[in-house]
């Protein structure tokens, strides 16, 4: 429900922080506003197989930001223009409530639509306004400002009989949250490993410029794990071949994204231990998000980089749907990977 | 009771076009003592009489359709995804993505209309534009649960949108699409003394107005009123509306000049509007109004009718938008109306000696 477009990700932050704050040993943001918590091990690699390799530092990444919206102009009669932030279908947008975060806090608007009497299907991109209720430009002016950012207001609701829930920026508050989860884990069983942890909540995914790459350069991690939101589109009416991702059939192993394809040993590992403790996953390759691994990966002297993901349907809409056997699916990979990074 | 706590009432119930009838509780629990009469129709409109008191006062018809849009269950997936075909005109672009209330025979459930990401999965333009065929509702149950529910084929499916303030006392939701005029006509007529009445006075919640059915025409027949004036939402000025056809939100009621419409009553309104000192708009709607006026000048031997409305923008979409300062002028015009004594006198037709129609 947190208030989190590309860039504006202060609430979502600091929503996090609170949460963890009291299980990390150490939390601190970065120059992009990255919040990066640290779950220190036990430096003891004494356990460690002959001749594998064990990671001395592991890096958990989830992105804070959500798609949504920038004022870009007012005009005499107090309506608000705006740039996409990560979104590319203006009917996602169109006749959506939302809220912008002004310097006092967020106010409501609702975006604009010409009727379907003069114009059906007509809403594009650039002729999209905000109408916040001012009556004219300084009224307008004296709310909201060019700069500003905006996002769907959308209520988070469990529906159905198999657990569904639904809201906005289910891409990536569920990465966020699994993330979150697994901390309080941790630091409630006391569980050290003997490679450092360092959980990085980022920001900018949805404009291509995730701040995971310079959360990695500065936490200087060997292995990564991207915990992201993965498309699925398994729903009736989609060919068969575009459908990605399921819902309800667990944990998302990605061999690849949009922009490279995952380190296939660490990817084929992470598999091993699906398999190995029973938890339901489902492999997957080239979907077309493109995520932010490449950066990851080419940082600094490379870092072994693979992706779990929680399969969200509508991705990028108000309507996001994810499935809770599947947030638990993930949660579950990743608490098992974590005992087994001996690869 | 005030105009805003009427309009929320009325829009927190599902009438899509057809089920009209579900608003009756609620409008006899709001309005209902302030009228001798309410009547449910075969129509499924609501009438509501309230009298004058004076023995042969002529009658006057106040419309405004309580029906909204919506859609209608065409079929259901074994994993209970809905498919649905409109009910009324729908602008489907807006659809996927948005909050649904699907109306089943046991209880309401929630519902959210698919929206593919079509960038992320590489959609073809024929894929990704929503039509009726390609656009399905996630219901979370499956097909056997919702037979349960009483969901399947036929089953209404609703906006379901909460209300939104915005600043200046504009208001967003579902349904303001002619519950905004509703409302209206309900709220002026019972904050108007009865003595004051020049004649009695028939509030029709007509039904069937989005699929053209006109249920205001029964109305009409069972009435025989001496004059008509249909109230509905018209286009607000927004950006990219043509200024001519729309009227700017704050600056009161619009009054229609129409071919359709009788021009003596209209500009007898529109006096009325500058006695009361109430701002009000004109827009040219030259051979359609597009409301219930349209059909109804034609009923019986023929009803002078007058059409006045709400400026509203975002029609048809889920949050369709008003200024509330609209609204209560549209009050306070229509109580300027109702009230006025020579309002009438041009309009009574005396086919026989002796009496007055009706």
């Amino acid at each position: 429900m947190a208030f989190g477009p590309s860039g504006c990700e202060g609430e979502v932050m600091n929503l996090i922080r609170e949460q963890i704050q009291p299980y990390a040993d150490r939390i601190f943001t970065d120059a992009l506003g990255s919040l990066i918590a640290v779950w220190r091990g036990t430096g003891d690699f004494r356990e460690a197989p002959e001749g594998e390799i064990v990671p001395k530092k592991l890096l958990l990444a989830a992105h804070m930001d959500e798609v949504g919206f920038m004022i870009n102009d007012i005009d005499e009669n107090g309506y608000l223009y705006i740039t996409p932030l990560g979104l590319k279908d203006a009917g996602m947008l169109a006749a959506r409530s939302v809220s912008i975060g002004t310097e006092r806090g967020t106010i409501p608007g609702i975006i604009g639509t010409k009727p379907v009497h003069v114009s059906p299907g007509g809403a594009k991109m650039d002729s999209l306004y905000v109408d916040i209720g001012a009556v004219s430009r300084e009224d307008a002016e004296s709310m909201a400002h060019i700069g500003d950012f905006g996002t769907y207001r959308s209520d988070f609701i469990c529906f159905g009989s198999r657990g569904l829930l639904k809201g906005k920026a289910l891409d990536d508050r569920a990465g966020c949250a699994i993330l979150c989860d697994i901390l309080r884990e941790l630091w409630e069983k006391n569980e050290r490993y003997p490679y450092d942890i360092c959980f990085a909540f980022t920001c900018r995914n949805e404009i291509g410029m995730d701040s995971t790459r310079t959360a990695a350069y500065l936490t200087e991690p060997d292995y990564a794990i991207l915990v992201e939101a993965g498309v699925a589109a398994d729903v009736d009416g989609i060919a068969e071949n575009k459908q990605g991702a399921k819902l309800g059939s667990g944990a998302v192993i990605s061999y690849t994204d949009g922009s490279t394809v995952y380190d296939p040993a660490f990817t084929n590992h992470l598999i091993a231990t699906a398999k190995m403790n029973r938890v339901v996953y489902q492999p997957l390759a080239g979907h077309d998000d493109p995520g932010n691994a490449k950066m990851v990966m080419n940082t600094r002297a490379g870092i072994r980089c693979a992706s779990v993901a929680v399969p969200v349907r509508y991705i990028h809409s108000a309507g996001s749907v994810m499935q809770e056997s599947d947030y638990d699916a993930v949660k579950s990979l990743l608490r098992a990977q974590l005992r087994r990074m001996h690869i | 009771m005030t105009y805003e706590s009427l309009l929320k009432a009325l829009t927190g119930v599902m009438t899509i076009s057809g089920n009209e009838n579900n608003a009756l509780t609620v409008v006899k629990e709001l309005v209902g003592t302030y009228f001798d009469e309410i009547t449910a129709d075969n129509a499924h409109n609501i009438l509501l009489t309230r009298r004058c008191g004076r023995e042969f006062a002529p009658k006057i018809m106040l419309d405004a359709h309580l029906d909204e849009i919506g859609m209608i269950v065409t079929g259901v997936t074994e994993d209970g995804l809905l498919s649905v075909s409109g009910v009324g005109g729908l602008d489907k672009q807006l659809l996927p993505g948005a909050d649904m209330w699907i109306c089943g025979r046991e209880k309401r459930i929630y519902g959210v209309v698919a929206a593919h990401p079509a960038d992320l999965l590489r959609l073809s333009d024929e894929e990704k534009k929503p039509t009726y065929e390609n656009l399905r509702i996630e219901t979370g149950y499956t097909k056997e649960e919702l037979t349960e529910l009483g969901i399947g084929v036929g089953t209404f499916v609703g906006y379901n949108s909460k209300i939104t303030s915005l600043a200046n006392r504009r208001m967003a939701g579902k349904g303001m699409d002619d519950k905004s005029c509703c409302a209206g006509l309900l709220f002026a007529v019972c904050e108007t003394d009865r003595e004051k009445l020049a004649a009695d006075i028939t509030v029709v919640l007509s039904a069937r107005e989005e699929i053209g059915g006109n249920g205001a025409n029964c109305a009409a027949h069972a009435i025989k009123p001496h004059i008509a004036i249909v109230t509905d939402v018209n286009f607000a000025a927004t950006p990219g509306m043509e200024k001519k056809y729309s009227g700017k939100m704050g600056k009161g009621p619009m009054v229609s000049l129409s071919a359709v419409t009788d021009r003596r009553l209209t500009e007898k309104i529109l006096h009325i509007a500058k006695e009361a000192e109430i701002s009000v708009t004109t827009v040219v709607e030259a051979t359609n109004t597009g409301t219930n006026a349209n059909a109804l000048v034609f009923c019986e031997a023929g009803i002078p009718a007058a059409v006045v409305s709400i400026p509203l923008a975002n029609m048809h979409a889920y949050n369709e938008t008003l200024s509330l300062d609209d609204g209560e002028s549209f009050v306070k015009l229509i109580q300027a109306i109702i009230t006025d004594p020579d309002l009438c006198t041009d309009f009574i037709v005396t086919p026989y000696e002796g009496g007055l129609r009706g």
